[in-house]
């Protein structure tokens, strides 16, 4: 039987390498949780962006930072 | 009464005119973006200027073109060490610094306590040659840089060449391919350390979102995504993944521009929070609030200071 491209056993190792060794999965730890933050911020940011800015601007026009500075100087 | 004598209804025309609007012009695409800015937007988001200590800036312009600034800075500087602990040693320093900004020739000279000078020029040598400078020089031997830019602004691409001491040689080009889209690549050579490398990225971006993508022989893998909610207000993230150092770092910010100031924050997968404040308390005189935290060094940086005068 020929050796196909993709087989099994190949996934199997590949597997093995990446997740069951400390070092390989230590750095694909690191880099999923990268990748899916930034991912994720991406999908946040198209669905939600508009009401995320409304409700940054609100807090921002309750008494802050520069109703408080500005008098002080 | 006119549709009955074979007239074509207004709806019709209105969509064919909508049609021949859509069609791109190949041959009249916008210029895009220089290749070394294809990251601006998330750069100017994702990292401020952060600094730890007291800072102040003084400019005074003594004409139009022509303006002296003064700047002191006083607070610990970071030495690099090999171990995960952060060494810092307090430092105060005074620069001073003229600048001469013309439509066509920008000059601007910054020279420090220990006897540093950085200096930057850039001149508009024709409407599509433009040459750019700089140079860091040093009393410390072989210490000090310097590199020559020619960047060409065609009608649809940009090149630009790069020459410095040490036998650094670079190129890049960008091209637009859509309306939307724009591609480039670099080339580098540095004769004195004997490297090359090569990098591609590309740049997608419309009124409401920029997405760009880079990647280089050097390792690194950057991806961009700035979402332009509002005028005042933008959302990044970014991420930076070096094949070679096995170091990957993503950050997510903001950037909220209100009418007295400007707030921008971040925070990043490896435990690391910022935020940048610049207050305009009155014409000229801006007040600037830095804080940078990372929890899994536990190293912690406040900084304040003043800005007078542009």
């Amino acid at each position: 039987m020929a050796d196909k491209f993709l087989s099994l056993e190949k996934v199997k190792e590949v597997w093995h390498t990446q997740v069951h060794d400390e070092q390989n999965w230590a750095l694909n730890k690191k880099l999923l949780r990268a990748f899916g933050l930034f991912v994720g911020s991406i999908i946040v940011f198209r669905n939600f962006g508009d009401q995320m800015a409304r409700i940054f601007h609100q807090a921002t026009m309750m008494p802050m930072i520069s109703s408080r500075l500005s008098p002080v100087i | 009464m006119a549709a009955a004598y074979g007239q074509v209804p207004t709806t019709q025309m209105d969509t064919k005119a909508e049609e021949k609007s859509k069609k791109i012009d190949y041959f009249d695409l916008p210029c895009p973006i220089p290749y070394e800015e294809i990251q601006r937007e998330a750069f100017m988001s994702l990292k401020p200027e952060l600094f730890e200590g007291l800072r102040f800036d003084f400019t005074k312009g003594l004409n139009q073109k022509f303006a002296l600034s003064h700047s002191v800075a006083m607070g610990p500087t970071e030495l690099p060490s090999q171990s995960s602990e952060t060494i810092k040693i307090p430092t105060a320093h005074y620069e001073f610094g003229a600048n001469f900004i013309d439509p066509k020739l920008m000059l601007v000279g910054r020279v420090m306590t220990d006897g540093r000078l950085n200096a930057r020029l850039k001149c508009d040598l024709t409407d599509k040659l433009t040459l750019k400078g700089n140079a860091q020089l040093t009393s410390e031997p072989h210490m000090s840089h310097g590199m020559a830019t020619f960047d060409y602004k065609g009608s649809d691409y940009r090149a630009q060449f790069q020459m410095g001491n040490g036998a650094l040689f670079g190129a890049n080009y960008i091209q637009s391919v859509t309306p939307h889209l724009s591609l480039g690549g670099e080339v580098f050579w540095t004769g004195q350390h004997h490297k090359s490398g090569v990098g591609i990225a590309t740049r997608y971006n419309t009124d409401k979102m920029v997405a760009t993508a880079q990647v280089a022989s050097t390792g690194m893998v950057a991806l961009s995504f700035v979402q332009k909610v509002s005028e005042k207000v933008s959302l990044a993230t970014d991420f930076i993944y070096n094949y070679l150092s096995k170091e990957v770092t993503s950050s997510v910010g903001y950037d909220y521009i209100l009418r007295q100031c400007r707030l921008r924050g971040k925070i990043d997968s490896n435990g690391c929070t910022s935020a940048f404040l610049e207050e305009r308390l009155n014409m000229g005189l801006n007040f600037i609030l830095s804080a940078e935290i990372d929890h899994r060094k536990k190293d912690y940086k406040f900084g304040f200071g003043l800005t007078v005068g542009e």
